[in-house]
């Protein structure tokens, strides 16, 4: 029942879809910047592959879009996806394939409406925004609910998940403070953001934070949103980049409102598989 | 990139390894990893410093960052430091600024208008296609009008103008079926006409949208200039430039071709000047 309650969910979630690699294949814990990694400042949209490749539809749609890099003194902004292929998909998901070399960028697609799964675009290349890789950077866009999805939810995955760590516990209230769990266990009560050491590259699905064994926050990576011109992961409430990661060093787990007494914090990150990394600290509030 | 003088002098030239930006106020350089950038006025000087990573664009005095994902943007202000961020989910496929903000067109058909303060304006899609995405999008200088080129099967083209909190259609047409380019989409200096580029022509429409008209043109518009009564458009296909000579208000008086690795046109007085890969030439413009 459990399991079909899952699926019930996912289906609510997300437009039901399956899409094929959109390159080589290549194994779960392979990806150069996974989405939702702090990338560039930014919360990350796409998701990054490690090597150069041929860029190919992962499913069926009609091209909507070519946005290209311009050698010229052009009209054109610069996008930072360099030359990038938009495809609608059934229903309202959009595929986009960007960082497409532009000498192999098929000519054929100006005039191609309709693309089978498959097609090839081109080669990754470096006509876009990218930390020193000719590689593929792939998003996927729920138009009707204004989301940008996580793609791998979305594609197959192959082997493990690279391992989730939950060290540098730290907590931090609304003035700034902040309490290292490692040296300081007893501290004043209020509402604080948790935080853990961000891995340069892994990243959670979901991030879970309970007290005394009650789930207070969960913050999950499953799609990012926009609330109003910022972009968010959603928890207990929306968190713009501000809050996800305030510097290059932390990643927020969640939020809680910590009551005098003695509290076990309780830390959980999931990754998409399901597999699941805990911690917990005894805390005495006052 | 560089400077130069109406009587064909190099003020400046300058190589850069990966992409660069230049407007006549501004201009820099910067790498695909771009995080930092330092940039410099017309006449070399220091300007500031861009602590944003993506990539930049100089509009006139105008600077803006498009950050890494294709879906955000950041105004500067005039040192470089962050005057407004607007941080999307859906790719950014058009784009214009003007002296009243900017126009931001999207991949899921959504136009925004933002003010140079940072605030939307006004949000709509023009829709009216199988497929809603903006190709092409333009901003008058007095942010009270906008124009579009958007959507896959039944393509079309939207002149819109703010009334009050409402946006009103003042004019429309239907320019084609499906055709993924990026489109040229440019007000006249005075705001009175308007010109967009669509698969096989150059639209041309006055801001009432009362007087429109079409001139067949090769390629994809890249650039188009004006020089008093004369506007000039340059096109490129493959590796073929064209450079179209109109009369306002649709007098198409010639054209020229020319094979090219780049190409440029600017206006100045009557001069139309030419870039060709190492090249510029100058060509004065008189009525006879």
């Amino acid at each position: 029942m459990k399991k079909y309650l899952l699926l019930l969910l996912l289906a609510v979630s997300f437009p039901l879809a399956a899409f094929d690699w959109p390159q080589e294949e290549i194994t779960s814990d392979s990806f150069y910047s996974y989405f939702g990694q702090l990338r560039g400042g930014t919360i990350s949209t796409s998701l990054v592959f490690a090597d150069t490749s041929d860029v190919r539809a992962a499913e069926n749609g009609k091209i909507i879009a070519v946005i290209n890099e311009y050698d010229d003194d052009s009209c054109f902004f610069p996008s930072s996806l360099g030359n990038a292929v938009i495809v609608a998909n059934n229903g309202s998901l959009l595929t986009v394939y960007g960082n497409i070399d532009g000498e192999t960028l098929s000519k054929s697609i100006y005039s191609t409406v309709s693309v089978k799964n498959g097609t090839v675009f081109g080669s990754s290349g470096n006509s876009g925004w990218q930390q020193g890789r000719s590689s593929l950077e792939f998003q996927i866009i729920d138009t009707k609910n204004n989301t940008a999805v996580n793609p791998r939810v979305l594609m197959p995955r192959i082997g493990e998940e690279l391992p989730l760590t939950l060290t540098g516990i730290t907590l931090e209230n609304k003035t700034g403070t902040r309490y290292d769990l490692l040296i300081q266990r007893t501290i004043p009560s209020g509402l604080y953001r948790v935080y853990r050491l961000r891995q340069p590259v892994a990243i959670p699905y979901k991030t879970r934070i309970t007290i005394n064994g009650i789930i207070i926050d969960t913050v999950t990576y499953d799609q990012l949103i926009r609330d109003g011109n910022t972009v968010c992961v959603a928890g207990r409430k929306n968190y713009p980049k501000e809050e996800l990661y305030p510097d290059d060093r932390l990643q927020l787990l969640g939020e809680v409102i910590l009551t005098p007494g003695k509290n076990t914090l309780g830390m959980t990150l999931t990754d998409i598989l399901g597999k699941e990394t805990t911690s917990a600290y005894s805390l005495t509030i006052y | 990139m560089g400077y130069f003088t109406g009587s064909g002098k190099i003020i400046s030239l300058m190589t850069f390894p990966f992409k660069a930006t230049i407007s006549d106020s501004y201009f820099t350089s910067y790498t695909a990893d771009s995080s930092s950038v330092k940039f410099y006025h017309a006449d070399g000087s220091d300007a500031g410093t861009i602590e944003e990573s993506g990539f930049p664009l100089f509009e006139e005095n105008r600077i803006f960052v498009f950050l890494p994902g294709g879906s955000s943007i950041v105004q500067c202000n005039q040192d470089g430091s962050k005057n407004w961020q607007y941080g999307g989910t859906v790719p950014i496929t058009a784009f214009d600024s003007s002296e009243a903000g900017c126009i931001v067109g999207f991949a899921d058909g959504t136009v925004r208008e933002i003010s140079k303060y940072g605030k939307t304006l006004q949000e709509f899609v023009p829709g009216g296609s199988d497929y809603s995405v903006i190709l092409g999008a333009a901003l008058s200088s007095d942010g009270q009008t906008v124009a579009t080129v958007s959507g896959q099967g039944r393509q079309r083209f939207v002149l819109a103008k703010k009334d009050g909190t409402h946006t009103k259609i003042i004019f429309h047409e239907f320019v084609g079926q499906n055709d993924p380019h990026q489109r040229l989409v440019q007000f006249s200096r005075d705001n009175n006409i308007i010109w967009y580029n669509f698969n096989g022509g150059l639209g041309i429409v006055d801001s009432n949208g009362r007087k429109h008209s079409h001139i067949p043109v090769k390629g994809q518009a890249i650039s188009l200039q004006e020089a008093g009564n004369m506007v000039f458009l340059l096109t490129k296909q493959n590796k073929t430039y064209t450079v179209y000579a109109i009369e306002k208000f649709n007098t198409l008086c010639g054209s020229f071709s020319f094979d090219a690795g780049s190409a440029f046109i600017r206006t100045d007085g009557n001069n139309l000047f030419v870039g060709k890969d190492t090249t510029i030439s100058r060509i004065t413009l008189e009525k006879k």
